[in-house]
């Protein structure tokens, strides 16, 4: 049984598929769903390699991750210095491409009193992590053995 | 704790959206503090980079969905403010009531000043090239000062003969104004007095403004008899048609001068001083009896309905004479008979000529120029009550702030900034100016249909032109907040401690009325003192004028004119008939009376035995029959009264006249000759002076002499035969002259006539005044009220312990009525200068002298006793013991 990327398990046929969140009631309107996620993507769910590895983090840090944080776990896993504005830029983007939901945490003093934007990985954004990995895989996969004989 | 720099803490807030800034300030607080942790010293310098580079697009303000969002948050907001702006307004009805009937009164006047001048400056806008086109005109100097607006006829074909390069187009015309009679099967009507003109295509090279609708201009006005007409002068002679359908139709000008309709032309719109309509073409002055009116070879006349204006090719630089004009006065010079006096022909730019006081602009009967001084006057008179408006709405408002205190402390406490509170208190300015104006516009468009006098005719208001729409606005919006600032600035600094102490009455509820604010309140009564002060001279002096002996009885005497061109044996017929009327207590031939507007002079010299050079004077001249001294019952001093023979050239001259012959006694001046250029006259007798000229100007050189066929006559009766009388006259006259309409004038109504302009000056003056009164008395009455709340306590106290009623109200009204007297002080070197500079215009003034500014004073003083002494007389009279409750 394959997973499909809404995290249902489908047999061949009739399936009632209720996806929360969006219109979908139906086999067909499923699998129009998909089709149209795997072709055009929604609106660009062509991860950009940043775009995926702050995605990812926000995964690792799993209700904690707001900005700073998201900042010094990237700096962490990669080695890369990133500035808080690049960090703030991806986010947003993601939040809007909906493949991040986020709420407002608490307060803290260290933040001289203002509140903190936490961020989750919402359905979508799973579905466009997997989809990812899934499709580098697949093509890693392709590669023959010949390819690395003599790297 | 650290914060972080508040400079780059500042910028993010002013750049940032309101979603995003408080998760970004957290985090770049929270990072400022690790970057100090680690670094303290490059800790700024990293939030400073920080902050920069969070300026990108999810950041910023006013995206698409922001930007609405702000819009309605901005309109609901307003909405609730001026709910409650309107709500306090209404609480406190009587300063608002006093505000608004004072800008009201300001703004109507400044509104109905700007339309004034606006249209008077808005003349001869449409002429293409104006700043190239300058007309000449003739100054004479010598024995005879003068201007004249036109120039001696031969300089027109001079012009034209000599061409200088200087000159691009010159136009010779003559203004003369017949009547019109169109030659066309529907209609017989004759049109008096059109404004027709003689000239050629020149005229419609220099004036661009007219485009031809039909006809060929080089061609037009080419031959003898042809006019040209303006396309609305084309419809009223033959009917609405197409402008082709006029050429050909002919005109008939003066009852014998044919003109055949050879071209249409129509001015451009705008407002314009050339109104002629009838122009018909220099040829047929020579071609018909024209010519033996108008000779256009003629250089030693100067007429000025001859008119030159002169299309440079370059704008002639202020101040230097043009180079064209050597040529031309060089030829008059050689050309024109020598007199005693000579001539210059000199250049004015056409910009000048509505304004030009000097010359007029075309005749005397239509639109005078306007004048520039009364503009300046009426400016400054408008722009004086719009600022006391304005001061009265500063000084009500700072003088409330008592009240106002505690709603501004609590506002403060609940978080409203400085900036807030003070464009709530700019925001309600502007609301109160936009009622006014709303109460002002049509305020405004009623005193330009009162003071219809005041204004030209021919002006026209539209509200609705967007030039008002942005006046409108402008004035709400600038003087909205230029009179909200003060105002608004004391009231939003006011510290919230002081405001919500219960007990402390607050500094500006000060004893006294802070410096500023006296300032104010002088300025309106100084402007009031002075315009009290002119408005009582003006007063004094028009009533001197209509009053004063003019050293000849004109009462009872009614005159009508017989026309100019019917022969004399008519005259002589109406003559006989009206001596028949019995009624008519005396009559009298004149060629115009003692008094007059008209006048002719000419040059009398005078040669005393053993002298070389003659003594030449200015002799104003009356033709009159030998009733003329009797009737007016002008004193003949010395001598006898001209006998009734033309050929005697027996003169009566006036005291002024013989003193200037240089004799003694008036005795030694009978038998003397003097001669104008052609003629010997004796002089037989000495009249007492009498008034020429208006009074406006000194008594001036007077002589009579015998004139058998004068056209106007001059009648007395008693007042209550008059209409009866008028009614005979008229019956007679329109028998013996059909075609004319008999018109009666009386002489007091003429006399009158002279001062039309002074009259207006004094209805001016006592409109302002009453306009300014209201202004200050309301200002005052408001502060008044302000003062007595505020010392109350004061008042209770005293009166417990035994003061008077008398200082009681000096306790109150002190400081107003010493500000009252200092502004008296200062009026009154204002009021002087003024008036003096108005009293130039008139040789004969009414005597005025100090006690005229003691009056304005003392009026002063009544008015603004009347003012506050209903409520000074209230707080006195109050219960100490309502007064002193409550602490």
């Amino acid at each position: 049984m394959a997973n499909n990327a809404a995290g249902l398990s489908t047999s061949n046929q009739y399936t009632i598929i209720e996806i929360p969140g969006t219109n979908i009631q139906d086999t067909r309107d499923y699998n129009t769903y998909i089709y149209e996620i795997n072709t055009h993507g929604m609106k660009g769910t062509n991860l950009g390699e940043f775009e995926e590895l702050v995605l990812l983090t926000v995964g690792i840090l799993y209700d904690n991750a707001y900005s700073v944080a998201i900042k010094e776990e990237l700096n962490k896993q990669t080695g890369r210095k990133v500035t808080i504005s690049s960090v703030h830029a991806a986010v947003y983007r993601l939040e809007e491409k909906g493949l991040l939901d986020s709420r407002m945490g608490e307060q803290s003093e260290r933040r001289g009193g203002k509140r903190k934007r936490i961020f989750t990985i919402s359905k979508s954004g799973k579905a466009a992590l997997e989809t990812a990995s899934d499709l580098r895989n697949k093509m890693r996969n392709q590669i023959p053995e010949v390819a690395f004989k003599n790297i | 704790m650290q914060v972080p720099p508040k400079l780059p803490l500042r910028a993010l807030r002013w750049f940032c959206n309101e979603e995003r800034l408080e998760e970004l300030e957290g985090d770049l607080h929270e990072l400022f503090l690790e970057s100090y942790e680690r670094n303290p010293r490059t800790a700024t310098l990293d939030y400073w980079w920080m902050v920069f580079r969070s300026f990108r697009f999810y950041a910023l303000k006013n995206s698409k969905q922001q930007k609405i969002n702000s819009m309605i948050h901005f309109f609901i907001l307003l909405k609730h403010q001026l709910k409650l702006i309107f709500r306090q307004l209404w609480q406190q009805k009587t300063s608002t009531a006093i505000n608004i009937v004072g800008l009201t009164i300001g703004l109507a006047g400044f509104i109905t000043l700007y339309s004034l001048v606006r249209y008077e400056f808005s003349f001869n806008h449409h002429v293409p090239d104006s700043e190239r086109i300058y007309r000449l005109y003739t100054e004479f100097s010598g024995s005879f000062d003068g201007y004249n607006r036109g120039v001696t006829a031969g300089a027109g074909s001079f012009l034209k003969n000599n061409p200088h390069q200087d000159i691009e187009h010159s136009s010779q015309f003559i203004i003369k104004s017949y009547s019109a009679q169109p030659v066309s099967t529907k209609n017989e009507e004759e049109f008096r007095y059109v404004k027709s003109i003689f000239t050629d295509t020149t005229f419609f090279q220099v004036f661009g403004m007219y485009d031809w609708l039909a006809g060929n201009p080089a061609t037009a006005l080419q031959g003898p008899h042809t006019v040209v007409l303006t396309a609305q002068q084309a419809e009223k002679y033959f009917g609405t048609q197409s402008a082709d359908q006029f050429i050909g139709k002919q005109v008939t000008y003066r009852d014998s001068l044919q003109a055949t309709v050879t071209g249409i032309v129509q001015q451009r719109p705008g407002n314009t001083d050339f109104i002629f309509t009838d122009f018909i073409s220099l040829k047929t002055i020579k071609a018909s009896w024209v010519k033996d009116n108008v000779q256009l070879d003629d250089w030693n006349s100067t007429n000025s309905g001859s008119q030159l204006w002169v299309k440079a090719r370059k704008p002639i630089p202020e101040g230097t004479k043009a180079a064209f004009l050597s040529p031309l006065n060089e030829h008059i010079a050689k050309v024109g008979e020598s007199k005693d006096w000579t001539r210059e022909v000199k250049t004015k730019p056409l910009s000048g000529l509505h304004f030009d006081q000097q010359l007029s602009i075309f005749d005397n009967r239509g639109r005078g120029a306007a004048n520039t001084d009364s503009l300046s006057l009426l400016s400054i008179v408008c722009i004086a009550l719009l600022l006391m408006a304005m001061f009265n709405f500063i000084n009500l408002e700072t003088a409330n702030s008592s009240s106002r205190a505690k709603e501004v402390g609590v506002k403060k406490v609940l978080g409203s900034t400085r900036t807030i509170i003070f464009s709530k208190f700019i925001l309600q300015s502007i609301v109160l100016m936009t009622m006014s104006i709303l109460l002002a516009l049509p305020l405004a468009e009623f005193s330009l249909q009162w003071f219809e006098e005041f204004f030209p005719q021919e002006m026209v208001v539209n509200f609705l032109d967007w030039h008002y729409l942005f006046l409108i606005l402008g004035l709400v919006l600038i003087i909205g907040m230029l009179s909200g600032l003060y105002p608004a600035m004391r009231l939003s600094g006011i510290s919230i401690s002081k405001a919500l102490k219960s007990n402390v009455r607050l500094s500006f509820a000060e004893k006294n009325t802070p410096a500023f604010r006296k300032v104010l309140i002088s300025f309106q009564f100084i402007c009031s003192q002075v315009l009290i002060i002119v408005a009582l001279a003006v007063f004094f002096q028009v009533r001197f004028m209509l009053n004063k002996d003019l050293g000849f009885s004109g009462d009872h005497v009614m005159m009508i004119s017989t026309p100019w061109n019917a022969a004399h044996h008519k005259a002589q017929l109406f003559h006989s008939e009206i001596v028949k009327i019995p009624a008519i207590n005396a009559l009298n031939w004149q060629d115009s009376p003692p008094c007059s507007d008209s006048y002719s002079s000419t040059i009398l010299k005078y040669l005393p035995a053993g002298d070389d050079t003659p003594l030449k004077t200015v002799v104003y001249r009356k033709r009159a029959d030998t009733t003329y001294l009797d009737f007016y019952q002008i004193k003949l001093l010395e001598g006898r009264m001209f006998l009734p023979r033309a050929n005697l050239n027996e003169i009566v001259v006036n005291e002024v006249y013989a003193k200037e012959l240089g004799m003694k006694n008036y005795e030694d001046v009978l038998g003397i000759t003097v001669t104008d250029d052609d003629i010997s006259y004796t002089i037989v007798g000495v009249m007492s002076n009498f008034h020429n000229l208006n009074l406006k100007s000194e008594l001036v050189p007077v002589f009579l002499n015998y004139e058998p066929e004068n056209i106007e006559i001059a009648f007395k009766t008693r007042p209550e035969d008059a209409s009866a009388v008028i009614d005979q006259l008229t019956e007679i006259y329109r028998k013996i002259y059909p075609k004319n309409p008999a018109e009666v004038h009386f002489m007091d109504e003429t006399i009158r006539n002279f001062y039309l302009t002074e009259k207006k000056t004094e209805k001016l003056a006592l409109i302002t005044t009453i306009l300014a009164i209201t202004i200050s008395s309301l200002g005052l009455f408001g502060l008044i009220a302000i003062t007595v709340l505020q010392k109350t306590k004061e008042v209770g106290i005293r009166k417990v312990l035994g003061a008077g009623m008398w200082s009681l109200s000096k306790v109150i009204s002190k400081e107003f009525l010493i500000l009252i007297l200092i502004a008296l002080v200062i009026a009154t070197p204002v009021a002087y200068s003024l008036l003096e500079s108005w009293m130039e215009n008139f040789a004969f003034r009414a005597p005025l002298g100090w006690w005229i500014y003691l009056l304005g004073g003392i009026c002063s003083f009544v008015l603004a006793i009347l003012v506050i002494g209903w409520k000074v007389y209230k707080a006195i009279v109050s219960n100490p013991v309502d007064s002193l409750r409550y602490e």
